[in-house]
C-alpha cells in the first residue's frame, strides 16, 4: 500500500504542514503524531550510530511512515514499507518528521485512518 | 526455546565442497530454507534473532554436494546490530563463500533489497530467493520475477520456504550458478563518488578488487575507520572533493543511491493488484491488545500462565497412565522376565530398578513436558514473542534492561545454553552482559522434570500453579538480579527499544509438531540417557562403603555416598532437609553438573533403598492388572481436569490436608520416597534452591564464553548463595512458630549477608567507573 501511495505522491503537489502541537520552526518528532497519521522522515538525531540503527530497519530520511500503534509512554509502532517496527519512547523523540498532508488525506479517503 | 544444548551441534563442513552462504535480514526464513536444503531440523521461530551463530549442513543437488552455511540475520554489511549480526557480516565479507543465497521477504522487498545492494557490491556470485510470495500475494502484491532477475543480473527464485514450494527450481538454479557463476549487476553511483571509491580502493592494498571496493565503500560511509594515517588522510581528501562537487556528504550520496535503487527496483518488481487491508486490520486489532499500555504486561503473564498451567493440568490426564504403564512394563515386566530366566537378584535389581526405574521417570513426564514444548512452539510461530518484548520494554527499562532481553529469557524456558547465546541480539555490551547473567535463573526443561516430580507428590491438584509460581520466581529473581547489578557493578542506561515486529501467522500444524517433537526428542534421549545412566551408577555406588575393615560392600545407609552426603546435610538443614533424607543432598551435588541428574540420583538411591520390596514385585508382577489400572486413570484424571477448570488458581485446594495430597498419584517407588523425605514446605524450599543454584556445567561454559571467567564464577557463587538464602528463608518463615529464635537468627543472617553483597557490588561498580570506564571487564 505504501508503494501505491508513493506512486500517487510523485504526481501530486506535495504539501507539507507543520504539526500544530509544536512551536513554529521546530520540526515535530514521531512522538507528536497521532495514531494512523502518515509522515515523512526528515532527520534523525543521535549521530551516526542512531542513523545506522534506524537505517537498517528502513527508517531514514525521505521515507514515509505511518503510526500503527501509540504513540504512548512506551513508544510507538510504525509501518515502514511492509514491516512494522516497534520503537521505544527514547527513539521516537529523536526522529523528526513532516506531516504529509497528501498521504494522510489519501489514507483517510481509503478508510485506513483511525 | 531450543531444547537442551542440542541446537549447538552443527554438521562439520566437508572440505572440497562448494560453500553456499544463506544470507538475509533477520526473520526472513533463512533457517527454514537451510532446513529445507539440508534436511536439518534447526530451530526456527517467527521473531528476529532466532539464529545467533553460523551452522553448517550438506545439500545434494543433481548428484553434487555442497556445504550450506546458515547465518544469523543481518540488516547491513556496513555495521549495526548485536554480535550475532557481526558473525554474519564477517563471514559474508571475508569467509570462504562460493555462492550467496540471498533470501528476501517478498512482502517487504524494498528494505530487504537494501542488503542485496550491499551483497552485490561484494562481487560474490548470488542467487536471490524471493521468499514468502504467499504473504506478498495476500497483501495484493504480485512479483515480476523475470524483471527482477534481469535488473539484478542474477537468478531470482520465488518460494514459500515454509511449505517447500519452489525448492526444485532453487536446486536447479543453485547447481547452475555453481557451475557458471552469475555476473551480478552493480549499483551506479554519481561519477564523483565512483572516482572517490576508485581512488580509495586503489589505496587499500589487500584483497581482490571487489573486496577492496567494499572496503572503500565502508570507509566512505563512515562504517569503518582507516587502518593507516595515509589512508585516513586520503579519505579526508576524497570526502572533501565529493562535498565540494555536490554539496552533499559522500556517505549520504552512497546511501541515497543504494536506497533509491532498492526503492525503484521494489516498485517495479511488485505489481500491485487485488484488495488489501484485511490482514492489516487483523494485525491492528491483535496489536491493540498485545501492545496495550496497561494490558500488555498482564496479557504476557496470562499467556505464560496458560502455557504452564494448561501443560501441567492437561498433561496430568495422561501422567498416571504413562507412569503406571511404563512402570508395569519396564520395571515389573522386565524384572519378572529377568527373574524368570534365572538371573541373580542383584542383576535383576540393577537392570529393572536402576535402568527401568530411570526410564519410567522420564516417560512419566512426557505428557506435561511435551505439552509445554507444544505451547512454546505455538508461541514461537505466532509472532507474539516480539510483541511481548515491546510490551515488557517499559518495565524492563525501569530495571535498566532493554525490552528485547525478554527474548533470550523465553528461550531459557527450553534451555539456558541457547538463552545465554541468544543474548547476542542485544546491541549494547552492558545490556548484553546483564541479560547473560539473568539466564541461569530461567526454569529450563531439565528443572521442569524436578518440579513435576515434586508437584505430583506434594501439590498434585494445584501443581500447575506451583510450577507457574517457580517460573515466575525465576523471572523475578532474574529481573531483580539485572536491576541490582545495573545499579551497582554494571552501571549505565539501557539503549532505547528498537525491534521489528514480525507478521502474525497462524502457526502451521506441521511446523509446531516438528518443533515440539524436536525438543521432546532431545529431552527424551539426552535427558533420558543421563537419568537412566546416573540411575544405574547410583544404584551400584551406594553399595560400597568405608567400614572399620576398609572399603567394602555394605548396605546403602553406610555407603560412601551416604557418608559423604550426610556430612553435607547440616548445610541444608536450615532449609528443611533432615539427616535421613541425605539422598536429596546427593541429588543437588550431582545436579550442579546437569539438572537432569537430580531426579536420576534420587531414583537410583530410592529404588535401591526399596529393592527388597521390588524383588517381591518381580516374582509376581500381574502386569495385566497394572496396565488396566493405568488405563483407568485417564478418564478419572480427565474428570479432575474438567472439574478444576473453574478454579484456575487452585484456591479450593488450599484447605486440603497434606495427607490427602501425598496419597494421590505418587505410585513409583521414587515418588513415594520423595513423599516420605519431605514436607510440602521443605519440598518447596528444595525446589527454590534447585531453581536458583548453578543451572548446569554447559550453561556455565556458555556464560564463560560470553562474559568471561570472572563473571562466570560470580554467577555461580551468587546463584548458590541466593538459592540457599531463599530456600532457608522460605523454610524458616514457614516453620517460624516452632522455633522463633533460631528462625530470626537465620533470616537476619541472610539479610545481613545480602546487604554485604550489595555494598561489595557498589564498591566494585564505583572502582570500575574511574577514568576509562572499563565497566564491562570481568572482575578479576
Amino acid at each position: 500500500m505504501v508503494a501505491l501511495t508513493r506512486i500517487h505522491v510523485v504526481v501530486r503537489l506535495e504539501i507539507f504542514v507543520n504539526d500544530p502541537n509544536t512551536k513554529t520552526g521546530e520540526s515535530p518528532t514521531l512522538s507528536g503524531l497521532r495514531l494512523g497519521q502518515w509522515a515523512r522522515v526528515r532527520a534523525i538525531d543521535g549521530g551516526r550510530f542512531m542513523a545506522q540503527r534506524m537505517g537498517m530497519l528502513g527508517i531514514r530520511r525521505g521515507v514515509d511512515v505511518r503510526v500503527v500503534h501509540g504513540p504512548g509512554p512506551r513508544g510507538a509502532v510504525v509501518q515502514v514499507g511492509g514491516a512494522r517496527i516497534a520503537l521505544g519512547r527514547g527513539v521516537i523523540e529523536q526522529i523528526h518528521v513532516e506531516l504529509h498532508a497528501a498521504l494522510d488525506t489519501e489514507a483517510n479517503v481509503k478508510g485506513e485512518h483511525r | 526455546m531450543s531444547a537442551c544444548h542440542g541446537a549447538e551441534d552443527a554438521v562439520a563442513a566437508t572440505t572440497g565442497q562448494p560453500v553456499i552462504a544463506v544470507a538475509g535480514n533477520p526473520n526472513c526464513g533463512k533457517t527454514t530454507l537451510f532446513n529445507l536444503l539440508t534436511g536439518a531440523r534447526q530451530h526456527v521461530g517467527n521473531w528476529p534473532g532466532v539464529t545467533v551463530e553460523q551452522r553448517r549442513g550438506v545439500a545434494s543437488m543433481h548428484g553434487m554436494k555442497a556445504s550450506v552455511v546458515d547465518l544469523p540475520g543481518v540488516y547491513s554489511l556496513l555495521g549495526g546490530g548485536g554480535t550475532d549480526q557481526a558473525v554474519a557480516r564477517d563471514f559474508l565479507l571475508d569467509g570462504n563463500v562460493d555462492l550467496v543465497l540471498n533470501i528476501v521477504d517478498a512482502s517487504n522487498l524494498e528494505r530487504h533489497l537494501a542488503l542485496t545492494a550491499e551483497l552485490l557490491e561484494t562481487g560474490r556470485p548470488l542467487v536471490l530467493v524471493l521468499n514468502m510470495v504467499d504473504e506478498a500475494k495476500a497483501q495484493g502484491l504480485e512479483p515480476r520475477t523475470e524483471e527482477l532477475s534481469k535488473a539484478l543480473g542474477v537468478p531470482v527464485i520465488p518460494m514459500v520456504a515454509r511449505t517447500g514450494h519452489g525448492k526444485q527450481d532453487l536446486l536447479n538454479a543453485v547447481s547452475r550458478a555453481l557451475q557458471t557463476p552469475p555476473q551480478p549487476a552493480r549499483i551506479r553511483y554519481p561519477a564523483v563518488v565512483e572516482d572517490a571509491l576508485h581512488t580509495l580502493s586503489e589505496a587499500l592494498g589487500e584483497g581482490h578488487a571487489a573486496r577492496r571496493r567494499f572496503g572503500a565503500l565502508r570507509l566512505l560511509e563512515g562504517a569503518a575507520d582507516a587502518d593507516s594515517p595515509a589512508v585516513g588522510e586520503l579519505l579526508g581528501a576524497v570526502r572533501a572533493r565529493v562535498t565540494a562537487a555536490t554539496d552533499e556528504e559522500a556517505g549520504d550520496l552512497l546511501a541515497d543511491a543504494r536506497f533509491g535503487w532498492a526503492h525503484a527496483l521494489a516498485t517495479s518488481a511488485m505489481r500491485r493488484g487485488g484488495r488489501v487491508g484485511r490482514r492489516q486490520r487483523v494485525t491492528d486489532a491483535l496489536d491493540r491488545i498485545a501492545l496495550h499500555d496497561w494490558l500488555g504486561v498482564p496479557v504476557f503473564l496470562l499467556v505464560l500462565y496458560l502455557v504452564f498451567v494448561v501443560s501441567f493440568s492437561g498433561g496430568n490426564i495422561f501422567l498416571d497412565f504413562f507412569d503406571q504403564a511404563s512402570a508395569a512394563l519396564l520395571i515389573n515386566g522386565v524384572g519378572h522376565a529377568l527373574y524368570s530366566v534365572g538371573l541373580p537378584a542383584w542383576l535383576v535389581s540393577v537392570i529393572a530398578g536402576g535402568l527401568g526405574g530411570g526410564l519410567n521417570l522420564v516417560i512419566a513426564f512426557i505428557p506435561p513436558i511435551g505439552l509445554t514444548f507444544l505451547f512454546l512452539a505455538l508461541l514461537d510461530d505466532s509472532g507474539y514473542m516480539a510483541r511481548a518484548a515491546y510490551a515488557m520494554d517499559r518495565l524492563m527499562r525501569r530495571l535498566g534492561l532493554p525490552g528485547n532481553a525478554l527474548v533470550p529469557m523465553v528461550i531459557g524456558f527450553g534451555c539456558n545454553v541457547p538463552a545465554v547465546m541468544g543474548s547476542r541480539i542485544i546491541e549494547d555490551p552492558r545490556g548484553r552482559m546483564l541479560t547473560v547473567l539473568m539466564q541461569p535463573f530461567m526454569s529450563c526443561s531439565a528443572r521442569l522434570t524436578i518440579y513435576m516430580a515434586f508437584a505430583v507428590v506434594f501439590f498434585r491438584s494445584d501443581g500447575g500453579q506451583v510450577v507457574f509460581l517457580l517460573y515466575v520466581l525465576g523471572i523475578v529473581v532474574a529481573l531483580l538480579t539485572a536491576w541490582l547489578l545495573g545499579k551497582t557493578a554494571v552501571r549505565g542506561e539501557a539503549l532505547p527499544f528498537v525491534m521489528e515486529l514480525p507478521p502474525y501467522r497462524l502457526p502451521s500444524v506441521q511446523s509446531v509438531l516438528v518443533q515440539s517433537w524436536q525438543r521432546l526428542k532431545v529431552f527424551l534421549f539426552r535427558v533420558g540417557r543421563v537419568i537412566a545412566v546416573i540411575g544405574l551408577v547410583l544404584f551400584i555406588l551406594p553399595g560400597i562403603g568405608w567400614t572399620s575393615k576398609g572399603l567394602q560392600t555394605t548396605d546403602i545407609n553406610h555407603s560412601l555416598l551416604a557418608q559423604g552426603s550426610r556430612a553435607l546435610v547440616p548445610l541444608f538443614e536450615p532449609m528443611g532437609i533432615k539427616e535421613d533424607n541425605w539422598p536429596a543432598v546427593s541429588g543437588l551435588i550431582a545436579g550442579a553438573a546437569a539438572k537432569e541428574i537430580v531426579i536420576g540420583t534420587l531414583n537410583g538411591i530410592y529404588q535401591r533403598q526399596n529393592s527388597a520390596d521390588l524383588m517381591n514385585a518381580y516374582r509376581d508382577p500381574d502386569i495385566g492388572a497394572q496396565l488396566w489400572r493405568a488405563v483407568k486413570t485417564i478418564p478419572a484424571n480427565a474428570m479432575t481436569f474438567v472439574s478444576t477448570l473453574n478454579d484456575p488458581l487452585g484456591l479450593s485446594d488450599l484447605g486440603s490436608t497434606q495427607a490427602a495430597e501425598q496419597a494421590s498419584g505418587a505410585d513409583s517407588a521414587t515418588l513415594k520416597a520423595i513423599a516420605a523425605g519431605f514436607t510440602p514446605l521443605s519440598a518447596f524450599a528444595y525446589l527454590v534452591f534447585v531453581l536458583l543454584y548453578v543451572p548446569c556445567a554447559s550453561t556455565m561454559g556458555a556464560l564463560r564464553r560470553e562474559v568471561g571467567w570472572g563473571w562466570m564464577v560470580f554467577s555461580m557463587l551468587y546463584g548458590i548463595g541466593l538459592g540457599w538464602g531463599a530456600g532457608t528463608v522460605i523454610y524458616q518463615v514457614g516453620t517460624f512458630a516452632h522455633h522463633p529464635e533460631t528462625s530470626w537468627l537465620w533470616i537476619a543472617g541472610i539479610v545481613a549477608a545480602f546487604v554485604l553483597l550489595v555494598v561489595g557490588l557498589r564498591v566494585y561498580g564505583s572502582r570500575q567507573q574511574g577514568p576509562g570506564g572499563g565497566l564491562l571487564e570481568a572482575p578479576s
